[in-house]
């Protein structure tokens, strides 16, 4: 009895883990896919981990499936860590789901995965229809030789010296060297005052004036960027920069064969097959208008049926599978422009931005106009998709709410859409924030909120028994202003009262972690696939600009006058202008405009037209938010500046430096 | 707003009142909104009361039955705790500030008004003036899920 119990206690146990794992995987692919599973037996399956998204590829996946029954049909949509496979009877697909589920397999990379299975109705992948490529996109194949492609690959040498001639760069995410032109990554264009000596390298003008006379292209190139990916290496989606270089920009691939994906502002991906020796020539809309990047990954989805290899990977899911990369080196040619570009896509050309970034502010009144254009007018204008991505409260400030004396007066300036009102509700909290939407959207939901401004807080000295200032300080443009916001927050505690204040900060990745921000990048695979798959399984991917400059951060922090004199200041542009941030990113700047992608009011949105030259379509119109990203001891710093305080705790939590102190 | 959050107020405008507190009211609208009684919440916020202050609002608003102090022994007396829930938690107003709508300096130390009108119940009451209404209890509102 005593045994028989035991043992049914293990095997509750394991079935515990797998069945909480089954329920979570049927909930990732409820949420994110529209895939209902179903409780009871059905010829369809979906296979979990089993998906050409994490390594999994049709070859190993389809004898598996085979061995338990007669498969009509496995389907493997692109970069989704599942499948579908239907079986020819229930019986069949009754075994599979016994013997497999929970079973461990190998994958592609030779780990071991544990197949989650399940039942649904019927086979739930839209496809996404037949797709073209990008409007002024080529592709020409085999347009050289496998003796020149030798030859070129031979023509860069990647382990010379860095004499300072091609400007060699092991970037994050893959190697890169130029000629002709060095291109700056921290503001994505190049010096056209100052040619590099040596020029394109010589074999490569025979080439190219070649395919002038053939007419694969139009203009001669006289900058050249080689980039080399291994495996898992990858390039963030970019346009390339309007006024920087012309028209046409031609890539070659050398090497191994890649896909890259093209995306439309519309969100209509498609993935274009570049095999080895052909060369992508991306002209008007595809140059201007759609972004192009590599994922990071070692493998690939791509057509499975012989003969079908370029071109386009459609979302037949029938016929994909997995192909390993190998080491790719690409020849990006571009003709630096020497006039400010006069594209028709003024959206996204950067000669035709209606303005300018801001610049630096200097003085106190100039950070006060910045702020008030770069903070509090978008708050406004984005409070309510703002506060719809606001939900979720963050564990450590919501255990610091909680571990509150019961009774306690608490204000949070800065609230937002009040997320952390209601966490304690032995708490008597009062909020604040900037932005008259985002208050009225607390008074919406019955809290006490107001609108003010973090350097003029209208309540009485000392009366609070804790605040928070969360994702607020970083707000203030400079140090000063930085500094009056936390002595008010301090203004408003009593003795012994406490304040918790979270930062965003410049490191984005510590002791070898990414941080949130960073890993909720992924791959976008077109609009429906924007709610990217995140079983927990799937490995996230992080597109990451060049990763320079972060690693040379002093960690050990003293005083804010350090921070003050710009100490830290990395890489400020030579005009001053703020960078504008790349979501998702790594910071190159302490200082910076990070973009905030407006979406439409759900219900009125407008059928999706071409985004035309025209511009008739009105895209998702961004707003940027001005932010001063902290380094690691800043927050330290500054909060010792006031007298009054002493520091309880600091410490990093995803991606933010955060410090609770004490009034004393 | 409850007559507790406006007694924590106090004026960011120079040139209000000595300390910038208390903000006047002018109770264009007053509602009661029940609230579930919880006497050690508000035994806990009576020493944070500043009484000549709450003692001004309501008479603004015309309250009746306001305790003008603390009691000894208030932790234990239900009926005064009842009272003073009522006033702090119970009463909503709208708050407009007579000193601010006079205008003050541009710049962003003062672009902020407290904006405050008087809270709960989304069911749109027009507001009368001195008229004391009573709306549904609604199951949302944070003193009521405290208990």
């Amino acid at each position: 009895m005593d045994s028989n119990h035991q043992s049914n206690c293990k095997l509750n146990k394991t079935e515990k883990k797998f069945l909480r794992k089954q329920i979570k995987a049927r909930h990732t692919l409820l949420r994110h896919e529209g895939i209902e599973t179903v409780s009871y037996a059905t010829q369809v399956l979906v296979v979990a981990n089993g998906g050409l998204g994490n390594g999994m590829s049709r070859n190993q996946l389809l004898p598996v499936l085979e061995k338990l029954g007669q498969v009509d049909a496995l389907l493997m949509p692109p970069n989704k860590p599942y499948s579908f496979v239907t079986y020819k009877t229930i019986e069949d697909s009754k075994k599979a789901y016994a013997t497999l589920n929970g079973q461990k397999i190998v994958d592609d990379l030779g780990q071991k995965i544990i197949l989650y299975l399940n039942f649904v109705e019927k086979v739930q992948w839209k496809e996404l229809g037949l797709q073209a490529l990008p409007p002024g996109l080529k592709v020409v194949e085999e347009i050289i030789s496998s003796e020149e492609e030798k030859l070129l690959l031979e023509s860069v040498n990647w382990t010379e010296d860095t004499n300072q001639e091609n400007f060699q760069k092991s970037l994050k995410h893959r190697r890169v060297k130029h000629f002709g032109y060095e291109f700056h990554y921290e503001n994505n264009n190049v010096d056209k005052d100052k040619p590099l000596p040596g020029g394109l390298p010589e074999i490569c003008d025979s080439i190219l004036e070649k395919w002038l006379e053939k007419g694969f292209i139009r203009h001669k190139p006289d900058q050249l960027t080689v980039n080399q990916y291994e495996p898992g290496h990858g390039i963030p989606a970019h346009i390339d920069t309007h006024s920087a270089f012309e028209d046409e920009i031609i890539s070659l691939s050398l090497g191994s064969e890649i896909v890259m994906d093209f995306k439309h502002p519309d969100g209509v991906t498609v993935s274009v097959m570049l095999l080895r020796r052909s060369l992508l020539v991306m002209t008007g809309e595809s140059r201007y208008l759609w972004t192009h990047g590599i994922t990071p990954r070692k493998f690939d989805s791509v057509q499975a049926s012989k003969g079908h290899r370029s071109g386009i990977i459609t979302g037949d899911v029938g016929n994909l599978t997995l192909s390993k990369r190998g080491i790719r080196t690409s020849f990006t040619f571009r003709k630096v422009r020497q006039t400010p570009c006069n594209c028709s896509y003024p959206l996204v050309c950067d000669s035709q931005m209606k303005e300018p970034p801001p610049s630096f502010p200097e003085s106190n009144k100039e950070a006060s106009q910045l702020e008030q254009k770069y903070v509090h007018r978008v708050y406004e204008e984005i409070a309510g998709h703002f506060s719809s991505t606001r939900h979720t409260p963050w564990p450590h400030i919501v255990e610091f709410l909680k571990a509150l004396p019961s009774g306690s007066l608490v204000a949070d300036i800065g609230c937002g859409n009040g997320k952390y009102l209601g966490i304690n509700k032995e708490l008597y909290m009062i909020g604040c924030d900037r932005s008259q939407n985002l208050v009225d959207i607390c008074r919406e939901r019955q809290f006490q909120a107001l609108v003010c401004d973090a350097l003029a807080v209208p309540i009485r000295s000392g009366s609070c028994d804790a605040c928070i200032s969360i994702a607020v300080v970083h707000h203030f443009a400079i140090a000063e202003r930085r500094v009056a916001a936390l002595r008010e927050l301090v203004r408003l505690l009593r003795p012994g009262g406490k304040a918790l204040i979270y930062v965003w900060a410049m490191e984005q990745e510590y002791n070898n972690k990414k941080s949130k921000y960073l890993r909720e990048n992924r791959s976008s695979q077109g609009k429906k696939e924007e709610l990217n798959n995140d079983l927990p399984m799937q490995e996230l991917f992080v597109e990451q600009m060049p990763d320079m400059g972060i690693q040379n951060l002093a960690s050990s922090v003293s005083s804010i006058s350090d921070f003050q004199k710009g100490r830290y200041n990395l890489r400020k542009v030579a005009n001053s202008k703020l960078l504008i941030h790349t979501n998702r990113t790594s910071f190159h700047s302490q200082d910076l405009l990070v973009p905030w992608h407006l979406k439409g009011n759900p219900g009125k949105e407008k059928p999706t037209e071409p985004f035309g030259p025209a511009g008739t379509h009105d895209p998702s119109p961004v707003f940027h938010r001005f932010y001063h990203m902290f380094c690691e001891g800043e927050l330290e710093a500054a909060c010792q500046t006031l007298n009054n305080v002493s520091i309880l705790q600091s410490y990093y939590d995803q991606g933010n430096w955060c410090v609770i102190l004490q009034k004393v | 707003m409850k007559l507790l959050t406006h007694n924590l107020l106090s004026s960011h405008v120079r040139g209000v009142g000595p300390r910038g507190f208390p903000l006047r009211l002018e109770a264009t609208e007053v509602r009661i909104i029940p609230v579930e009684f919880n006497p050690d919440f508000v035994a806990r916020m009576i020493p944070k009361v500043e009484w000549a202050a709450l003692l001004e609002a309501a008479d603004n608003l015309r309250l009746i039955e306001v305790p003008k102090g603390p009691i000894q022994g208030y932790e234990e007396d239900e009926t005064f705790l009842r009272k003073m829930h009522h006033v702090l938690l119970e009463v909503r107003t709208g708050l407009a500030l007579a000193s601010m709508a006079s205008g003050h300096p541009g710049g962003c130390q003062c672009s902020a008004v407290p904006h405050f009108p008087a809270g709960g119940g989304a069911g749109g009451h027009p507001a009368v003036p001195r008229v004391w209404t009573c709306v549904p209890h609604h199951p949302r509102d944070p003193q009521y899920a405290a208990e």
